[in-house]
């Protein structure tokens, strides 16, 4: 799920950076240094949408190096348990296939992908195939696919998620 | 009221028994008065029973009391949970017990007729003077008799088949418990449970049970046979028996060679010699149950799976029944952990789900999920009737059995089964819901895998090392030399390196394992050395997030945080006065150089890895490289032939550093403050590469500005000179007169001297500029340390914007991922490009020109020297920042060369054709800029030749060589316009 997240960063900056240019500095190295990042709680940092306030630069003493808050607001991005999310096919294996949504990386086991579908080994790429005849889906690499989040697993600095298209509607989009 | 009195009257004895016993309160002793004033009647009575008691002499009253609680004792036998143990052991008061040996398979027919014998007999003359008599049903051929004595015993049995009273022994009191003690509760075999074969050739094996006989004492059993199938040709039967016993096999009629009579059919069965089988393929035969194991049988769920047919995934839910029915998936209530989330499998309240509450004994008690809208409180159960409940998707941990602690998510469940997968490996893993908790934890605590231990050095694969950095079972996470984190398990691990390897850090202090380091970048981290690899030191770091603190760094990014040995990393924070080993040291190395080899000083001599020059010997002239080096000895392997030959340190030059070298130079006192210098440089060093990755397109227009003549101040602008400037170090150190002296030097002899003369004051500064990253992005992967190195060719092409990156080498080397760092090959800029690791690769400064250009950029340093200089080419008069030639009247005009004589040339100006002597410096070479111009080339291999500029492209030139016919594609700067003087 998307959110509008008011967030802070401290950047601290290289004497060289002060002068006239020192705000769009700071701006850019902001962008730079969040947007891309995870963090556990907030999911990921898809977009930095507005600048609030940048604090005034305190000088580090030994270092010289200015240190400055930043207050933004961004677009983060953390996926649920329960969510029904788009993505695309990345990998494909007896075990399942793994399906990227956005930054995150979803595992859909076979054990939650439809008993009719099938791992096909001989297809190259190697695909899932849909046994039913008439509306044959066949899930290989970069194919739409839409997916429930079943569980998700969060480190510091990485989302990992399962999911599964063994409900109604999912599945090959 | 009757009850009442009865009551107050026991209360009453009570205390007054207690009153005899215990000295009381006063207050309670008035309440005892109070109530006996109260209550006459029981206080009379009470009188009574103490007269009464009085009375009896102490030794009627012992008799009385242990009648009493003899026969209380007997009584409660039941209730056995209420007297002690111990009081109702057997003594040598008790009756005896006798044990006699009988036919076997007849006791029970023998305490049948004693039974039938003793009612006969109770009341004739003769009664059976026995108090008991049994058997145990697993003690064949055994009888028990309770008797007071042998004779009476003897007397009993006298008339009584199958008993062999020969053979009667006494059962000492001992052991008398032992022989009515229930073992265990013995597990009640029926139809569908498990056992394990105690002996022979399935000892083990799991086997499931059929039916049971008619006799109870044998069932019917299925199992997976261990077939020895006979072979054709394989007669020879010592041979056959020296193989151990076969293996688990379902049987296959098509194994057995078809001539062998012993096969046949009969109802579905498949006989083969005295064997059944059924049509699996399990072997099907009688047991007796003495020789099955029927407790604890546990079957893992590996040996279920495969008596099942090893269809794991197909029939789970068969799995499922199997494992309950052989209760391996039952859990005990050490399972289970206050505040887990359990579900009822059994009972009226099956599929309840709820928290647990406490466990104790055998009896959880939980809190069900929806307890307000139930009202139903706390509910107990014992624990077998419950099993732990997951969802789909939680994150649990293993933390019993093969699998123990991994952690992963839960895929799929089914009853007490569950698939999880595995965090670390992203397999499947499948196990049963009692030996799993949920965790919110990823990491497993085990830091030791085999032989290694967590953050060992170990070798993967061929010629990689990596520093482990996570074990997880018998997987590890290693970061390997390039930055990459492999995944491996640990039968793939290589040898541990255990040597404590010694390398040098920037500053050329040695480091070590468990010294603490600073990184040079803009990051600063601190961390302790795990290892040092090569070029390379594995690094840890509390506070670093990635890679669990593990990164590395090469050991010319890091400094030694120690100290005294330490320069500060900006330099000016210290006193000029207190660069106290570094400078002296980097003072004796120069003096090496120079070739007045004295003792090599610690840590790595600063000539390894260098680009030199052959100045005598048959090989004179030739470029090498320094692969080692001696007190007084370098072996140089040349570029030409790879050959390595040895040669006196006095006979190399290093490139790039002025050969004759200059006189004025340390004329200047001011030459001390170069230690005030040196700080600039070094500061130069980490903050400013990412100033690079900014301002990196500054460079070619820095060049425009130094476009004079003297290649000495140019080697000094190197960008990162520029990008530093604005430090204050800049400010001390080249504001102070030492600085001009060396822009305005005009000769150089004096250098030598200055180095000779002045301890530390002239070189130190020099000797660490290439230590600088940007300066090793700049340009010279090889001569680093060459003080005057003017790789910046800048001055030569001022229009042509080629960024310094532009120009060494391949990408690779800066890139860890690619796969082709070479950390001990010092012309690989990345060792002298830290700050590059942390680029973004889309920076201009990013290498491109390839291998070419490496060898390119050793013939381009001596361009900064005045060598380039050659009869007629055009060249272009050009002021230095510094200083002017005469005035900077001829600044801009273009002229040809017409005599080199050193460090001036005699030049005739286009302007006026006039001849003028002018010193090299303040010249340029005019580079050719269209098609089809005359060129000569000014060093380099080709130097002196002459071409035609067949076309340009960006940097290089494409020339048609006069004399040569071939094609030749060189860098612009290795040409000039010729112009032939008439």
């Amino acid at each position: 799920m998307f959110f509008l997240k008011t967030l802070t960063h401290t950047i601290l900056l290289h004497p060289q950076y002060f002068g006239p240019n020192i705000q769009a500095c700071l701006i850019r190295r902001l962008h730079d240094e969040v947007e891309g990042t995870c963090s556990g709680r907030f999911g990921f940092i898809i977009s930095v949408i507005e600048i609030t306030s940048i604090s005034r630069g305190m000088l580090h003493p030994t270092s010289g190096f200015a240190e400055f808050k930043i207050v933004y607001k961004a677009i983060v991005f953390k996926p649920f348990k329960n969510q029904v999310v788009d993505g695309i096919v990345t990998t494909v294996n007896k075990m399942g296939f793994f399906v990227e949504v956005g930054p995150v990386t979803v595992f859909v086991s076979n054990h939650l992908i439809p008993s009719d579908m099938k791992f096909d080994p001989n297809s190259n790429p190697p695909s899932y195939v849909s046994v039913d005849g008439e509306n044959q889906q066949r899930i290989v690499n970069n194919a739409n696919v839409r997916l429930k989040i079943v569980g998700t697993r969060v480190d510091a600095t990485e989302i990992f998620a399962i999911g599964t298209i063994k409900e109604d509607y999912l599945g090959c989009i | 009221m009757f009850i009442d009195t009865e009551a107050a009257v026991d209360d009453e004895e009570e205390e007054e028994e207690e009153e005899d016993d215990y000295e009381r309160s006063e207050e309670a002793e008035a309440a005892t008065i109070e109530k006996n004033y109260l209550d006459e009647r029981s206080h009379r009575q009470l009188d009574r029973s103490r007269q009464y008691q009085d009375e009896m002499d102490a030794e009627e009253l012992a008799e009385q009391l242990k009648q009493r609680y003899a026969s209380q004792s007997q009584g409660f036998r039941g209730n056995v949970d209420h007297v002690p143990q111990n009081l109702l052991m057997p003594d040598v008061k008790d009756p005896k017990l006798w044990c006699i040996r009988c036919k076997p398979g007849k006791e029970r027919d023998i305490v049948f007729n004693m039974m039938r014998k003793y009612f006969d007999m109770e009341y004739s003359q003769h009664p059976v003077q026995i108090l008991s008599i049994f058997t145990r049903d697993n003690l064949k051929g055994y009888l028990y008799v309770e008797s007071e004595s042998k004779a009476f015993v003897q007397k009993a049995i006298e008339q009584t088949n199958n008993v062999y009273m020969s053979k009667m022994t006494l059962v000492p009191i001992k052991e008398m418990t032992d022989v009515l003690t229930i073992r265990g509760k013995e597990a009640e075999i029926k139809p569908g449970s498990w056992a394990r074969v105690k002996r022979g050739k399935y000892a083990g094996d799991l086997c499931q049970i059929i039916e049971i006989t008619e006799s109870t004492d044998a069932v019917r059993i299925k199992i997976i046979p261990r077939l020895e199938l006979k072979k054709k040709g394989m007669m020879d039967d010592k041979k056959r028996k020296k193989m151990g016993r076969p293996p688990q096999k379902l049987f296959n009629p098509n194994d057995v060679d078809k001539s062998d009579h012993n096969l046949s059919k009969s109802k579905g069965y498949w006989i083969y010699g005295s064997d059944m089988f059924n049509k699996d393929g399990y072997l099907e035969k009688e047991m007796k149950i003495v020789s099955l194991d029927t407790n604890n049988i546990n079957p893992t769920l590996d040996e279920i799976t495969k008596f099942t047919g090893g269809a794991i995934g197909e029939n789970q839910m068969d799995l499922a029944e199997l494992s309950i029915t052989s209760g391996s998936a039952v859990a005990s209530t050490e399972d289970f952990f206050v505040g887990e989330h359990v579900e009822v499998t059994e009972g009226e309240l099956i599929n309840l789900h709820g928290i647990v509450k406490s466990v104790d004994n055998d009896i959880v008690s939980i809190i069900p999920a929806d307890s307000e809208e139930l009202d139903t409180g706390v509910l107990t159960f014992a624990a077998n009737q419950l099993r732990k409940r997951f969802l789909e998707g939680d994150h649990v941990k293993v933390i019993n059995g093969k699998h123990k602690d991994e952690t992963g998510l839960v895929l799929k469940i089914v009853g007490s089964i569950i698939t999880v997968l595995s965090d670390l490996t992203l397999k499947e893993i499948v196990v049963f819901s009692k030996d799993l908790k949920a965790a919110t934890e990823i990491t497993s605590t085990i830091s030791t895998i085999g032989p290694y231990d967590i953050h060992d050095l170990v070798q993967i694969g061929y010629n990689n090392v990596g520093v482990i950095i996570k074990i997880e079972r018998d997987m590890c996470k290693v970061l390997d030399n390039y930055g990459q984190v492999q995944t491996i398990s640990s039968k793939n691990l290589g040898q541990k390196h255990n040597r404590k390897s010694l390398a040098t850090d920037a500053h050329g202090n040695t480091i070590s394992p468990g010294d603490t380091i600073q990184t040079t970048d803009l990051q600063k981290r601190k961390a302790v050395i795990l290892h040092v690899y090569r070029g390379l030191a594995f690094l840890y770091s509390r506070e670093y997030p990635e890679n669990e603190g593990v990164f590395y760094e090469k050991t010319d990014n890091i400094l030694l945080v120690n100290g005294k040995n330490i320069k500060d990393e900006d330099g000016f924070a210290k006193p000029m006065g207190s660069y106290s080993r570094r400078n002296f040291q980097n003072h004796n190395n120069r003096r090496d150089f120079g070739g007045r080899g004295r003792g090599r000083n610690r840590g790595r001599d600063t000539l390894l890895g260098r680009t030199v020059t052959l100045t005598t010997g048959p090989f004179k002239g030739y470029l090498g490289i320094v692969k080692d080096s001696s007190d007084d000895m370098v072996r140089v392997e040349l570029h030409t032939n790879s050959k390595v030959i040895t040669t006196s340190r006095d006979n190399i030059h290093i490139q790039g550093e002025n050969q004759e070298r200059q006189n004025n130079y340390g004329g200047y006192s001011g030459r001390i403050s170069d230690g005030g210098r040196t700080p600039m440089y070094s500061g130069a060093k980490t903050p400013r590469t990412p100033s690079y990755r900014y301002d990196g397109s500054k460079t070619p227009s820095y060049r425009y500005d130094g476009s004079t003549p003297n290649p000495y101040s140019d080697g000094s602008k190197t960008p990162a000179w520029d990008a530093g400037s604005r430090t204050p170090g800049y400010n001390m150190g080249s504001k102070t007169p030492a600085w001009d002296a060396d822009s305005s030097a005009n000769s150089r002899s004096s250098y030598g001297q200055s180095y000779s003369n002045s301890l530390g004051e002239s070189s130190s500064n020099y000797s660490h500029i290439p230590a600088t990253p940007a300066y090793g992005a700049v340009a010279t992967p090889g001569d680093v340390e060459t003080p005057y190195n003017p790789a910046t060719p800048a001055p030569f092409t001022p229009s042509i914007p080629q960024t310094p990156g532009g120009i060494p080498s391949t990408p690779g080397p800066l890139y860890p991922n690619a796969g082709s760092v070479r950390p001990t090959t010092p012309f690989t800029p990345a060792d002298y490009t830290p700050g590059t690791q942390f680029t973004n690769p889309a920076t201009p400064f990013m290498p491109t020109g390839g291998d070419y250009a490496l060898s390119e950029m050793d013939e381009l340093v001596p361009t900064a020297t005045d060598e380039w200089a050659t009869e007629e080419i055009e060249v272009v008069i050009v002021s230095n920042k510094d200083e002017k030639y005469n005035f900077g009247v001829y600044d801009g005009e273009h002229g040809v060369i017409e005599k080199v004589n050193k460090h001036v040339c005699q030049v005739i100006l286009d302007q006026n054709n006039s001849s003028i002597s002018i010193p090299t410096k303040f010249l340029e070479p005019v580079c050719p800029d269209q098609k089809k111009q005359q060129v000569k080339v000014i060093f380099g291999k080709y130097k002196n030749e002459i071409g035609n500029v067949h076309s340009i492209e960006g940097p290089d030139a494409i020339v048609r060589m006069v004399n040569a016919s071939d094609i030749k594609c060189m860098n612009l700067k290795q040409l000039a316009i010729y112009r032939p003087i008439s």
